[in-house]
């Protein structure tokens, strides 16, 4: 080895010890700040979720807010595959025609479309009509979204209640499917899902009862009734 | 600048650019300005909010017909950015006195690493170009990406290849 490279050699090795610590310091910023983002970012994994996920409207203290108005409805629902004694719900065989009735404050303030021939039943309370929108030329969000209204008011306990009636539409004559009695207090934002799977003689099986927070924006209140279907 | 000092920069870059890949890095929010409502309401999926990291972006063009393109992204984004670093590091280790050509090859082809910054900028130059209010968020994988670039950037200035031979440094 000639005298020169010795010392380049010699520089190379000096120098390395001397300004490393700062690179190096720099590596390990870069290291440590990528496994931060990798790890928070595989944490947050499955999607971001577009409705608010509530605790079980049955059982949880709800989170509506006293005073303010929210829009109600069932989003999906799931009947026992024949009636509580044993007897089939359709004389020829075929599943109900699932529909529901809302009660507020002693007065059916909804009446939905009804499902024909299933057990499962799922609800997306948008449609435009038709006659609406060639009369007027225009159909608004609103007019566009049909969902009754409700309020929260803990002065008033009677309002608390709300009643859904499950009926099977029938040529001879609707049979109840099952009344469900859902207190306002214990309901959130978002879906609230009612199971009945584990204790008999109940006509539904599931129920999965979402509420939406009516002072939204319209796009908003589309993109959560168009969300997780 | 010295071979540890290389080598530790690379390595860290090296990671920069690894999460930045992997890591999301742009969300896209559609929107039809004034129609939004209603056109979500007949085509919900069109108005789904998509988020993508370098790689999706990549493949989700590849599976989209655009092979052609998303192979040369691919290259220009991936493949090369981590056999450029790969080099650097490389050539730390490297024993040999003589100048490494891939090293050579690496610092030539240095000022190509700036399509990472090209064809980040014309996306979202793109997408932000959108009519009807659709919204671009960057995410943190673009901003590991970007500190990659600065820091292979650096680095490509830094290295003489010739002077260095298997000492690298300026």
């Amino acid at each position: 080895m000639s005298e020169e490279e010795k010392s380049e050699n010699n520089s190379i090795q000096t120098s390395s010890e001397g300004s490393s610590k700062g690179t190096l310091l720099i590596m390990v910023v870069c290291v440590i700040a990528c496994a931060v983002g990798l790890a928070l970012f595989l944490k947050k994994a499955p999607g971001t979720e577009i409705v608010e996920k509530p605790k079980n409207g049955a059982v949880g203290i709800g989170n509506l807010v006293d005073g303010k108005e929210y829009m109600i409805y069932i989003r999906k629902i799931e009947v026992a595959p024949m009636k509580s004694d044993g007897k089939p719900w359709d004389a020829r065989g075929s599943a109900p025609d699932i529909y529901y009735e809302l009660t507020w404050r002693g007065n059916r303030i909804y009446k939905s479309e009804a499902r024909k021939d299933a057990l499962i039943a799922n609800w997306i309370p948008i449609g435009l009509d038709l006659k609406d929108t060639i009369m007027q030329g225009s159909v608004s969000v609103d007019q566009a979204v049909k969902l009754p209204i409700i309020k929260r008011d803990s002065k008033n306990e009677a309002s608390n209640e709300l009643i859904f009636k499950v009926i099977d539409d029938d040529i001879a004559g609707d049979d109840e499917i099952e009344k469900m009695r859902v207190y306002i207090d214990r309901l959130n934002v978002g879906d609230n899902e009612f199971d009945y799977s584990d204790k008999e003689g109940h006509g539904v099986v599931k129920a999965i009862i979402r509420v939406i927070d009516n002072s939204l924006s319209p796009n908003e209140k589309i993109e959560l009734l168009m969300g997780g279907g | 600048m010295n071979k540890a000092d290389v080598r530790y920069l690379s390595i860290g870059s090296l990671c920069l650019l690894i999460t930045g890949i992997l890591l999301p890095c742009m969300t896209v929010y559609p929107q039809a300005g004034a129609y939004t409502s209603f056109i979500k309401m007949l085509m919900p999926s069109k108005f789904e909010v998509t988020t993508y990291s370098i790689l999706s972006g990549i493949l989700s063009m590849m599976k989209s017909g655009n092979i052609a393109i998303g192979l040369m992204l691919f290259v220009f984004s991936v493949i090369f950015p981590i056999w450029k670093l790969g080099t650097f590091i490389y050539v730390t280790y490297r024993k040999k006195k003589s100048p490494s050509k891939s090293l050579e090859l690496a610092v030539m082809l240095g000022k190509y690493s700036m399509l990472d910054v090209f064809v980040l900028a014309v996306l979202v130059i793109a997408i932000k170009g959108l009519p009807g209010d659709s919204k671009l968020e960057l995410e943190a994988g673009i901003y590991f990406f970007s500190a990659s670039v600065l820091l292979s950037l650096f680095l490509g200035a830094k290295i003489k290849p010739k002077s260095l031979g298997a000492s690298t440094t300026q």
